[in-house]
């Protein structure tokens, strides 16, 4: 006998339906599954077998085939175990068929019967809404799964539960009070206030900018000044998610199985920092069928590289297609796929090897070589989607332990909120949301006053800029202008810009290059 | 020039740029013939070491002076021997000038030369000092001398031309070999500004150490005194100075903090019986210039706000978080007026984010 039942498979961040088809037949007894299965399927058959037999019901000692359709798309993870089991009770006459249709069934089986939770169920659900099905689910993916508005979702606990339910003589388990589930579950802690960070007033406001027009941020200091501290401040300046965002990061979460409690939606934007011998494939995403990696894992919020130039060159040349598009691609033998990645960049640095050049108190030991070979590690391609670089010097003592504190992040989040809705307002028809992404075409449409169009031309002759910083001056100098509730880009916004392009000048040491011939 | 065209007496000297110098009263009294040169005793008669003069000869022996025109044709440059007239009068004077020059550009022999030098690894405090001094030098209508170095050498060449005056670079190596490399466009532009690049060394030079403490002796050489900014007990300006006590020049030297190792030199100088330099106005009295008529700070408009963070500002690198708590101003604001300064040349953005006032007003003290 033959029956079908319907499943879900992940493939990047979207999953597809799968169509598990068992047909019991004559024949040597045995129990294959075909339709690309990769070894976590293939182990499903003895997990079905078991739990099959332990909750008082019988593997029919006849050939058993599972094919999952369509047979040309690979298939992986344990969430087929409940359709599998499903779909051989049905083929054997032990559940009415009927009863399976118009549900899609996900599901790790134990050997008891109860029911594991799986990753990818968000996807999953988004799936099954789409083609109009129920959503068959264990308790512990509940939450996530009802996260889709408009989703009938069932939710089961152990495979007998289930079989009395399709049988008509139980009832689906009542899921009142889980649909409301959605705590916080950022990476960092909620409790971070810039108001306790003493002094750097120029970091603070450079993040601000950053916050507002989405910009990538290098900070440069020596080791102690702050830097790792004001970039973990980050997020509490950030512009809360909106639902289609955290729907989105919550997908990639849920697929590369982080979920800390299954059943939530990420909503503080993720701040992700990885280690700086984190390899290519950590980074970008890989494995044999790609995971998302970093960048995928900090979409929609901060990635943050510290100590930028001790990562590998190949590894973070490979930020540049990020950084430029929002996604990236990872090809593999197996499948190719695209997985999505707008990130704000924050990396920091020290200004040389030793880390002291340009430090008040201790002197630089390092030739002028080494300086060089040091910022050499950076390309210039990848330097150049960094729209603000900012010093972070040391602070002096008396600063340390001043009295003065800072704005509390409340309030500059609310300039940030702002300035964001001013952007989007002026954006929307461009299809594009923070200042950050605007491209050459839009930065010729901006409003510019002729005082700030010369203070941008005699910036340009006298700090000798490159044409590409040209057009990150202008994108920060229109977020200032937002912040400050100006419709026109100004001298002074222009001015303040300029303060936060320290690696295209050249500085005294070691050498110093500037235009001889000015005014 | 080409060397052809040059008296064939003199071309054989320039063969012996490089190797070793030359008593030239001595060599100016003695008669000789262009074959004498090929002899190693000659030179020893000159009061050439036997090494060296055994080497000159045999330079000499194997001169050619197509391959001379060539190699200068392919740098642009020309060669000046010790016996000629265009040759700086004061250098033909010291202990041991060089044979020949290779020079592009114009030497200025009307003019005084004042020798700029200083330490590779420069201060702020080094930089303001360029700043506040080379101008006066340059609106004196004295030429700056330096080295062409990193740190105070480049500091006074880009100084020199800002405020419009002409600036020769020494070098220690071949004249198509800039070094360091980043300065080759500073090179240029000395160039186009009626400046001109010397050296003693044949194209093609590359760096090598014992050449630099060599070419210093040039600096001092044609200059009529050597201002020393900054440099630490090690420093490459005190060798200059000696040469330049050596010559009889007048040396002035920047005094400086006794704690800062860059000013170590300086202060050893003075100390030496080096006259101290304590702002534009005694640089002027000391070189026998008038005094200033332009007055360059007063020719600024600066505005409320500028003015005000000046006077926070002093004479000291200051970061970003010292001028804001100090001022009214709120920090968007404050960075842009820094900026605005700093397009004007008022302040100078250091390494690590600090500001400095590029002319502290010293005089006025």
């Amino acid at each position: 006998m033959l029956a079908k039942v319907w499943a879900c498979t992940v493939f990047g961040i979207d999953a597809y339906p799968v169509e598990v088809e068992v047909d019991v037949g004559k024949g040597l007894p045995s129990f294959d599954i075909v339709g690309l299965p990769d070894a976590s399927v293939k182990e499903a058959r003895e997990r079905v077998r078991a739990a099959v037999r332990n909750c008082g019901l019988e593997i029919p000692t006849r050939r058993i085939t599972v094919n999952l359709a369509p047979a040309d798309l690979r298939k992986e993870g344990t969430g087929f175990d409940l359709a599998i089991a499903m779909a051989l009770l049905a083929a054997s006459g032990q559940v009415p068929p009927e009863s399976l249709s118009g549900k899609v069934l996900a599901g790790e089986l134990s050997l008891d019967g109860s029911l594991r939770p799986v990753s990818g169920v968000l996807s999953m659900a988004i799936a099954c809404k789409g083609i109009g099905f129920d959503f068959v689910v264990p308790h512990a993916n509940m939450g996530e799964a009802s996260l889709v508005d408009g989703l009938q979702v069932l939710p089961v606990g152990h495979l007998t539960e289930l079989l009395s339910v399709l049988r008509g003589e139980g009832e689906w388990g009542s899921h009142q009070g889980l649909r409301a589930v959605s705590s916080s579950q950022g990476s960092f802690d909620a409790g971070l206030d810039f108001a306790d960070i003493a002094g750097q007033d120029q970091a603070k406001r450079a993040l601000e900018i950053a916050a507002a027009g989405s910009h990538n941020v290098l900070m440069v200091g020596p080791p102690g000044s702050g830097k790792t501290l004001l970039a973990r401040h980050l997020p509490s300046i950030m512009p809360p998610m909106h639902r289609e965002e955290a729907l989105e990061v919550t997908k990639i979460y849920s697929v590369a199985g982080l979920l800390k409690d299954k059943g939530s939606l990420v909503e503080a934007r993720p701040f992700r920092s990885p280690h700086h011998s984190i390899s290519y494939g950590g980074l970008i995403g890989g494995g044999k069928v790609p995971q998302p990696g970093e960048v995928s894992l900090a979409h929609h919020g901060v990635l943050f590289l510290d100590e930028f130039p001790e990562f590998s060159r190949r590894v973070i040349e490979q930020l540049r297609q990020p950084l430029e598009d929002g996604t990236v691609t990872i090809a593999r033998v197996n499948a190719t796929l695209t997985y999505p990645s707008q990130i704000m960049l924050l990396a920091a640095m020290n200004p040389c090897p030793c880390g002291y050049l340009g430090d008040a108190l201790r002197p630089c030991t390092c030739t002028a070589g080494e300086v060089a070979r040091y910022n050499a590690r950076i390309s210039g391609p990848l330097l150049d989607r960094i729209d603000i670089q900012l010093p972070v010097p040391r602070l002096e003592y008396d600063e340390l332990t001043g009295e003065r504190r800072g704005e509390p992040s409340r309030v500059i989040r609310d300039r940030v909120l702002e300035a964001r809705r001013r952007q989007e307002q002026r954006l929307r028809h461009h299809g594009i949301f923070a200042n950050a992404r605007m491209q050459h075409r839009h930065l010729r449409q901006l409003t510019i006053s002729q005082t700030a169009e010369r203070m941008l031309s005699r910036a340009f002759r006298q700090l000798a800029l490159s044409a590409r910083a040209h057009d990150r001056i202008l994108k920060v100098s229109r977020t200032i202008a937002d912040l400050a509730g100006s419709e026109i880009v100004d001298a002074a916004h222009v001015a303040e810009a300029l303060t936060y392009r320290t690696m295209d000048r050249q500085s005294i040491t070691p050498s110093l290059n500037q235009q001889v011939r000015g005014e | 020039m080409t060397v052809t065209r040059l008296d064939p007496h003199n071309a054989c000297l320039s063969s012996l740029s490089g190797i070793a110098g030359v008593r030239y009263e001595q060599l100016a009294a003695a008669s000789w013939s262009s074959a004498d040169l090929t002899h190693a005793d000659f030179y020893i008669g000159l009061g050439v070491a036997p090494l060296y003069a055994s080497r000159a000869a045999q330079a000499v022996r194997s001169f050619d002076p197509d391959a001379l025109d060539k190699e200068l044709d392919r740098c642009n440059a020309r060669i000046i021997t010790v016996a000629e007239d265009d040759y700086p009068a004061t250098l033909r004077h010291i202990f041991d000038p060089p044979w020949a020059l290779y020079v592009k550009g114009h030497l200025h022999n009307d003019r005084m030369r004042v020798a700029v030098v200083g330490s590779r690894k420069a201060t702020p405090y080094g930089r303001q000092a360029v700043e506040s001094l080379v101008p006066a030098l340059t609106e004196g209508q004295a030429v700056v001398v330096s080295g062409l170095a990193r740190g105070i050498d480049t500091l006074s060449h880009v100084v020199t031309l800002r405020s419009g005056g002409i600036t020769l670079a020494v070098l220690g190596t071949g004249l198509d070999v800039v070094y360091p490399t980043e300065n080759s466009r500073l090179a240029e532009n000395i160039l186009e500004n009626n400046g001109a690049i010397i050296s003693e060394y044949s194209a093609g030079t590359p760096p090598l150490p014992h050449n630099f403490p060599a070419r210093n002796r040039i600096i001092s050489g044609i200059s009529r005194a050597v201002l020393v900014v900054e440099g630490d007990r090690n420093s490459g300006s005190l060798i200059t100075a000696e040469h330049a006590m050596e010559q009889g020049r007048d040396v002035y030297a920047v005094p400086g903090s006794i704690f800062s190792p860059q000013s170590y030199g300086p202060n050893w100088l003075i100390s030496q019986g080096a006259t101290p330099v304590t702002g534009p106005e005694s640089l002027r009295q000391a070189l026998g210039m008038a005094a200033s008529r332009c007055k360059t700070e007063e020719q600024l408009q600066l505005s409320f706000e500028q003015d005000s963070l000046l006077g926070i500002m002093g004479h000291e690198p200051r970061d970003v978080d010292f001028l804001v708590q100090r001022s009214s101003l709120k920090i968007g604001e404050l960075l842009a007026v820094l900026s605005e300064l700093e397009l004007g040349q008022v302040v100078s953005r250091l390494p690590g984010g600090r500001y400095m006032v590029n002319r502290p007003r010293s005089d006025r003290l």
